[in-house]
């Protein structure tokens, strides 16, 4: 599936326009993606070390990740909007770019685990009753995912 | 899905995950490691 027409579309759109021509509403919609970033990294290591049983001992797994998933999807929601604008700044600089396409490409994979594998797993089912290895996997895999995003992210600007 | 169908999706995702991101992130260390060494010899 060739996305250039999305590309050149989101390129010439009133998103990209506002985001050429006013640098500070670039900037805060920025900062909002950087907080989001902040808040999605935090709810993955909160949850993950806890499944790891590196912090929070005394708390429940299944609580913490229960308690973490309402802000992973709100965090989430934030930086795919906000990201969409501040591509639409630099849409045809970023298709040519292959480690956008390595960040959408984590994006995609962190966003089917999150919601067909990690969260019907670990919210239906009491995880002590789950094999411990497919919860340190999880808990491996999730960080690793979400890193992979982020780093590549950032490494967008050094490509 | 049940719970055994879950557990084996997680096994198959986690590893491919895992080792797809580290062939990834080893490519990315040697092109920086081959960019340094061409400007520093």
């Amino acid at each position: 599936m060739d996305l250039l027409p999305f590309f050149e579309w989101l390129d010439t759109s009133i998103l990209a326009d506002i985001a050429k021509a006013y640098g500070g509403v670039f900037v805060v919609v920025q900062t909002f993606h950087l907080l989001a970033l902040s808040l999605l990294g935090g709810t993955v290591l909160v949850g993950d070390l806890r499944l790891l049983g590196v912090v929070m001992k005394d708390v429940p797994s299944q609580v913490v990740i229960q308690n973490t998933q309402k802000w992973f999807s709100v965090a989430l929601v934030i930086l795919i909007l906000s990201g969409l604008f501040q591509a639409a700044a630099v849409a045809m600089k970023l298709y040519y770019n292959e480690m956008f396409w390595a960040k959408m490409t984590g994006l995609a994979a962190g966003i089917v685990f999150v919601y067909a594998i990690r969260r019907p797993l670990l919210l239906r089912f009491d995880h002590d009753t789950i094999n411990p290895w497919a919860l340190r996997l999880i808990a491996v895999s999730s960080m690793t995912i979400w890193f992979t995003v982020a780093a590549s992210g950032r490494w967008i600007g050094f490509s | 899905m049940s719970k055994n169908v879950l557990e084996k999706a997680a096994f198959v995702f986690a590893t491919v995950v895992i080792v797809s991101a580290v062939w990834f992130w080893s490519l990315q260390i040697e092109s920086v490691l081959d960019l340094l060494e061409m400007a520093y010899g």
